[in-house]
């Protein structure tokens, strides 16, 4: 990850309307995001994560605060040419095509005229709609449109990625796509600022989670790197045994946690760890059925923010 | 930029909202046909009040069913689509005339095809210096009419698009009372250009022929509803997306 921040918000407040009406979206918000990281956004309604990622994308402007994109202003061209957005609220024009859509994006993006065609058609399959290319987007079911939207943002492989809400109302597959999508933009050094409620998505693709709550930046929680995360283990058939599942912790420098019913849970530094505590399992005798990312920890600071 | 005019003058065109343009003028002269036929055969109105709101139809309904209809087509400003033009390496400013040049491009390609193609049916009564004359006089007016409204409309959020048509008319109103000469003819041209008379439409129905010079200048007066239009809707636009 590069040290200069591809994204940096600081001490960003945002308020809508006047007088007695007038209420604060975010209150002095700071974090930043870097080259090659998937920062998420997670809060309950109207906690601000749209208004933030609106004045990252330049659409709002800050009340009071600073927002800067590759260290420059967020309405900069040269910000924008390298800028990928998919809304929340997709609105698309209903009589155009899903071809002639994608070309007109790619013609405001800023990308060559010569290779229109070739990157069109290629975002079009890419994204699964390449037999519903030439029907208007009015007959695209919610899905269908979704990865419309997927393919607009990714077009010309943008440095900065900002989806909000991407998976909505898509089908598992479209919803692994999404992950492989961001997972291969990361990988070639891409930021993605990504807000869902789908915390088990979030725990899946995200470096870092920020928690929202009325405008208000909770906390800033690692979920890869440093921080480590929670693995649950279940077993084939049978439960996996306490005994083998410890004494693979610990062999592979893991903390063995209190099971979860059925699933053995530990925590784990990183995916080299995961990977490592996975071989010692099998290497043991283990017959390992499932081993999956926990997202309770996620789900357990998005509770306890919301009794308080 | 290019790519967005010729997208909105496609959308306009193909998406059925341009024909609303077409009947625009035929509802403005549909109700002022009402109104003369309520007048003349005296339906209980005094006859003043009758005159003066036959009057007002007639000067009022065409920009009011084409300032309706340029809503209609400008539509889809409204919806959110405009998000996903801003946050492309386009300006803002570069978005409304990419958006206003694809409407009037529309716009006039509707409004000036029939015509255009009933030319030869006009058995040459048509000099060639007016088919020339019209189009740019009616170019220049509104050329005119939109820089101050233009220039308002981005210095005044909001209400000042508004302020800024009123008080254009009401400039307009009062100068012409206080100049004379050149500058007399000026206004008068641009008054004459923000209220055209129907006459034309009943012209048309009546005889089956009229001058070029009036449908033309109500195609520049649509221009004009069409750019006015656009530029209120781009800003509600923008309002929209900052309240979000």
């Amino acid at each position: 990850m590069d040290a200069a921040p591809v994204v940096e918000v600081h001490e960003l407040s945002r308020a809508f309307g006047r007088g007695s009406r007038r209420r604060l979206a975010l209150d002095g918000v700071t974090l930043t995001a870097g080259a090659g990281e998937v920062l998420g956004l997670v809060g309950p309604n109207g906690a601000g994560k749209t208004t933030l990622l609106s004045c990252v994308l330049g659409l709002i402007f800050p009340t009071a605060g600073r927002v800067r994109v590759f260290g420059g202003d967020p309405c900069a061209l040269s910000a924008r040419r390298r800028l990928g957005y998919l809304p929340e609220r997709l609105v698309f024009p209903r009589r155009v095509t899903a071809r002639r859509f994608l070309q007109l994006q790619h013609a405001l993006a800023g990308r060559p005229r010569a290779r229109r065609a070739t990157e069109v058609e290629a975002a079009l399959t890419g994204a699964g709609l390449g037999v519903a290319a030439g029907k208007p987007l009015r007959t695209f079911s919610r899905g269908m449109l979704q990865r419309l939207g997927m393919a607009m943002a990714t077009m010309g492989e943008p440095s900065l990625l900002v989806l909000d809400e991407p998976t909505s109302g898509m089908d598992p597959v479209g919803v692994r796509w999404v992950a492989d999508l961001v997972g291969w933009l990361r990988q070639r050094g891409a930021t993605v600022l990504l807000s869902s409620h789908q915390l088990d998505q979030v725990a899946r693709l995200c470096d870092r989670v920020a928690f929202l709550r009325a405008g208000v930046l909770e906390r800033i929680q690692e979920l890869r790197g440093d921080g480590g995360f929670v693995m649950r283990l279940r077993g084939a058939g049978e439960p996996l045994s306490p005994e083998l599942v410890g004494a693979a912790a610990a062999s592979v420098g893991g903390r063995f946690l209190p099971p979860d019913g059925p699933a053995q849970r530990v925590a784990v530094e990183g995916d080299e760890m995961a990977a490592d505590l996975l071989r010692a399992l099998v290497d043991g005798g283990a017959r390992v059925a499932e081993a999956a990312r926990e997202t309770a920890q996620l789900e357990s600071l998005f509770f306890e923010g919301e009794k308080r | 930029m290019s790519a967005l005019i010729w997208a909105t003058a496609r959308e306009l065109l193909f998406g059925g909202r341009a024909l609303i343009l077409l009947l625009s003028p035929l509802i403005s002269a549909a109700f002022v046909a009402a109104m003369e036929m309520a007048t003349g055969t005296g339906a209980g109105l005094p006859s003043d009040l009758a005159t003066l709101a036959l009057t007002w139809c007639r000067e009022l309904a065409p920009p009011t069913a084409v300032i309706l209809g340029a809503g209609v087509i400008a539509g889809p400003l409204r919806s959110g689509e405009m998000v996903l033009w801003a946050v492309r390496p386009i300006t803002l400013s570069a978005i409304l005339v990419a958006r206003v040049a694809g409407t009037w491009l529309a716009t006039m390609t509707v409004l000036l095809l029939p015509w255009g193609l009933s030319l030869p049916l006009a058995q040459g009564s048509i000099p060639t210096a007016e088919l020339v004359a019209a189009p740019l006089r009616a170019a220049l007016a509104s050329a005119a009419v939109l820089a101050p409204l233009a220039l308002l409309s981005v210095l005044l959020p909001l209400a000042g698009d508004a302020l800024a048509y009123v008080g254009l008319l009401i400039g307009l109103a009062l100068a012409r009372e206080n100049v004379s000469g050149i500058a007399h003819r000026v206004l008068d041209e641009l008054a004459r250009f923000l209220f055209p008379s129907t006459g034309f439409v009943d012209e048309l129905l009546t005889s089956g022929r009229c001058s070029l010079e009036d449908p033309l200048r109500w195609a520049a007066l649509l221009s004009l509803a069409l750019l006015v239009s656009c530029i209120l809707l781009s800003r509600r636009e923008l309002h929209y997306a900052r309240s979000e």
